[in-house]
């Protein structure tokens, strides 16, 4: 087992060191400055972030009284069980289907296949995923229970009555603290009980995903005071729900704290003596995968980490497509569609909905500052969404750069269908929110047309002049760059200043036509780009 | 026996590396030419300038008379470059692979069935609604030779082609370069591969730091 710590101890210290690295401090300067640097951050983040959840507190009250004016306690009760259901069930799902236990590449050679104790390894495994997963709850434990306060306290918040401020923090703290263990430890003993051993209990999930969800769904009934359970049931609820509930309250504390704790080591004790016979290899052939994608993720490889879950996702034999194609450049448009059926997941849409809802509130904006910030922001995501599909063909630049089309047809084809959707998105949004608002439709119907337009030109202007061929053949095509970000947004803003500058008519014809001109312009330096992008 | 391929002092620098010096050769219709040369000595260099991916830093190339760069779409109707490591989409399928290209270069009169008996050929056939990824590193060598097949060409580049391919699978290669040069296309490709070298014959070019010794 001293292995074991000594590679586990070594990850720890690396994620450590990840962390602090985004605060400038280097773990390996064993500096006397660098140690007083250390304290002042810590002391200045534990500032900030008592600031911070006070200030959000104040609205908190505000949300709490709103939910349940009678018993505001109640409400805040009632807003961490939901947030700890959700993680919960998920949790649940998520260890039923993969092991919770995740080991990368290395430690499936280093340990996976040496005759180590599993229990060591599945209990020196968690401390480092669960604190992962603990902080938001507890940071969202300390915002309720400050919430709490602020509605209890009678007269004003003075530095005097900041301990008292403090305390309702470090309860809340303390009552979620073992509930979320209790969970998080039952997580993984449903997720190391699904590999004991040889076998693969794949039916798991169609047992703890709905137990989880009945549990979750009835501890919110028992929660919401109106829920009309009969009394036993209600009872049993309230008794499960006690510790969280005087987490939040006054009064006596020592005995729902116990019960909290006592709740914990249960549950880490099944998991404990599930974990005897854990199958280490079969959880390591299960996460090595999910963990470069995170380790991607985590270290700013965004593009290799999705391409790593799309090789995840698309797996076995799929029938050729029935869509129909043209020849020529309309391929693309096949290849295309084509690809975004298969990769599509919720997550790839929300770009789509913050396009569509930044139009579908514009009518609600009150002046030309606030209007102008929005087009900034739209342009923004525009131009994201529109190079999307660029940036993966140039990426196949050994297929892509031997297509015999010519360039201008080839990169209509590429930005059409991501301009039609942009516009047909932004339009949807703009004409819905004008209904729903009762807005007269707004001058920005017409721009955007250009507007996108523009952006997305620009956008792949910026992508296409950055490429090196040299990295394109090795697969690597670059991101859209803060340069291009800001050209998007000069050449979708222009027309917009124009339009808010001579308002009526005649301003909304001249953006217009400045607009599409903008585009036009946009997209003829693409695609000159397009034909120097071997040059570099 | 007409030209299909001019190279014409054609070299590439990577800032101040001179990874390509100037070379001319020109390649007739129904010609094997063979580059060989040590790792890192400017094969894929000059396959990639020559087929247009990377843009030499002089120099110019025509394929049947048309300018690489002038008349890029007419040349790249007619050239079709096979690299070593084939990159594919993730999400098609082998299948699909075949018929995007097919259909990008308008070549999808009887594609079903020229697709089949190319895959059959590389013994792909089975493998043809897997996706790329999954596939060994020779299998996805074969995929990239089947997508430069489905099309028609006159010049054909390939950057050591047998690399990964087993032996069986390398003759059967050499037996339809043979075919395809009889046909009347120009072939140059880089190999390593002595065995790949005798069956094919042809032009030996020689490569090292940068410099063709023998063309």
């Amino acid at each position: 087992m001293r292995a074991v710590h000594f590679v586990r101890s070594r990850q720890e210290v690396r994620e450590l060191a990840y962390w602090l690295a985004l605060v400038a401090y280097d773990l390996r300067d064993r500096s006397l400055n660098n140690r007083i640097y250390l304290l002042y951050i810590i002391a200045f983040f534990a500032v900030w972030i008592f600031i911070t959840l006070t200030f959000f507190a104040s609205g908190g009250a505000l949300l709490l009284r709103l939910l349940d004016p009678l018993d505001p306690l109640h409400a805040a009760v009632l807003i961490e069980l939901v947030f700890l259901s959700a993680w919960c069930v998920h949790g649940f799902w998520q260890a039923a289907r993969r092991s919770p236990v995740v080991f990368s590449e290395a430690d499936e050679a280093l340990i996976c296949q040496m005759p180590v104790e599993r229990r060591g390894v599945v209990l020196r495994w968690l401390l480092m995923p669960w604190l992962k997963s603990a902080v938001p709850f507890w940071l969202l434990a300390i915002l309720l229970s400050f919430s709490v306060a602020e509605n209890s306290i009678p007269g004003v918040m003075d530095t005097g009555r900041l301990l008292e401020y403090a305390g309702y923090g470090l309860r809340a703290w303390l009552a979620v603290l073992p509930l979320h263990l209790a969970f998080f430890a039952l997580q993984w003993a449903v997720g190391v009980w699904r590999l004991r051993k040889d076998a693969v209990r794949r039916w798991l999930v169609w047992l703890v995903a709905p137990a989880s969800l009945l549990l979750f769904a009835f501890l919110l009934a028992v929660s919401w005071s109106h829920s009309g359970l009969p009394a036993l049931w209600a009872g049993f609820g309230k008794a499960l729900l006690y510790p969280l509930r005087a987490g939040f309250a006054a009064g006596q504390f020592g005995g729902p704290l116990l019960a909290g704790w006592l709740t914990a080591l249960a549950a880490l004790a099944a998991m404990t003596a599930l974990s005897a016979g854990f199958n280490l290899s079969r959880a390591a052939q299960e996460t090595r995968v999910f963990e470069q994608i995170q380790s991607a993720y985590k270290y700013g490889f965004g593009s290799y980490a999705e391409q790593l879950r799309i090789q995840q996702r698309l797996v076995g034999r799929r029938r050729p497509s029935n869509l129909p194609a043209a020849a020529g450049a309309g391929i693309l448009l096949w290849k295309d569609v084509l690809q975004s059926q298969r990769t599509l997941r919720l997550g790839g849409l929300f770009l789509w909905a913050r396009v569509m809802l930044i139009m579908f509130v514009f009518p609600l904006l009150p002046d030309p500052g606030s209007r102008t910030l929005a087009v900034g922001f739209w342009a923004a995501q525009v131009a994201q969404a529109a190079v999307l599909r660029l940036r993966g063909d140039l990426a196949h630049w050994t297929l892509f750069g031997q297509l015999p089309i010519v360039r201008r047809k080839l990169l209509l084809a590429e930005l059409g269908l991501p301009y039609l959707l942009v516009l047909l998105v932004s339009l949807g949004g703009l004409i819905s929110g004008s209904l729903l608002f009762r807005k007269p439709l707004e001058g920005l119907l017409l721009l955007s047309v250009g507007m996108a337009a523009s952006a997305a030109g620009m956008a792949a202007f910026d992508v296409i002049r950055r490429a090196r061929s040299d990295l394109l053949m090795a697969g690597s095509a670059p991101d859209l760059s803060a340069a291009g970000v800001l050209l998007s947004l000069a050449a979708a803003g222009l027309p917009w200043l124009v339009y808010i500058l001579a308002p009526g008519l005649l301003g909304l014809v001249l953006a217009f036509l400045l607009s599409l001109g903008l585009g036009a312009l946009a997209f003829h330096l693409a695609v000159r780009a397009l034909g120097r992008i071997a040059a570099d | 026996m007409s030209v299909s391929l001019v190279a014409t002092q054609i070299s590439k620098k990577f800032g101040s590396f001179l990874a390509l010096a100037p070379v001319s050769f020109e390649l007739s219709a129904g010609e094997v030419a063979v580059l060989t040369g040590p790792n890192g000595s400017g094969k894929t260099t000059l396959l990639s300038c020559l087929a247009g991916l990377t843009r030499p830093s002089s120099g110019s190339v025509s394929v049947a008379g048309f300018d690489l760069y002038r008349d890029e779409v007419e040349v790249r109707r007619r050239m079709v470059f096979v690299p070593d490591v084939p990159r594919f989409y993730l999400e098609l399928t082998a299948w699909e692979h075949l018929r995007f290209i097919a259909m990008a270069n308008q070549a999808d009169m009887d594609f079903e069935q020229r697709g089949e008996t190319l895959l059959r050929q590389l013994d792909l056939w089975e493998a043809r609604d897997l996706f790329p990824h999954h596939f060994s590193r020779g299998m996805r060598l074969k995929l990239g030779l089947a997508l430069a097949l489905i099309r028609p060409f006159e010049v054909l580049l390939l950057d050591e082609p047998t690399s990964a391919l087993d032996a069986e699978s390398a003759a059967a290669l050499s037996a339809e370069l043979q075919r395809l040069r009889s046909e009347g296309a120009a072939i140059l490709l880089s190999t390593h591969d002595p065995g790949l070298i005798q069956r094919l014959g042809g032009r030996g070019m020689y490569i090292r730091g940068g410099v063709v010794e023998a063309g």
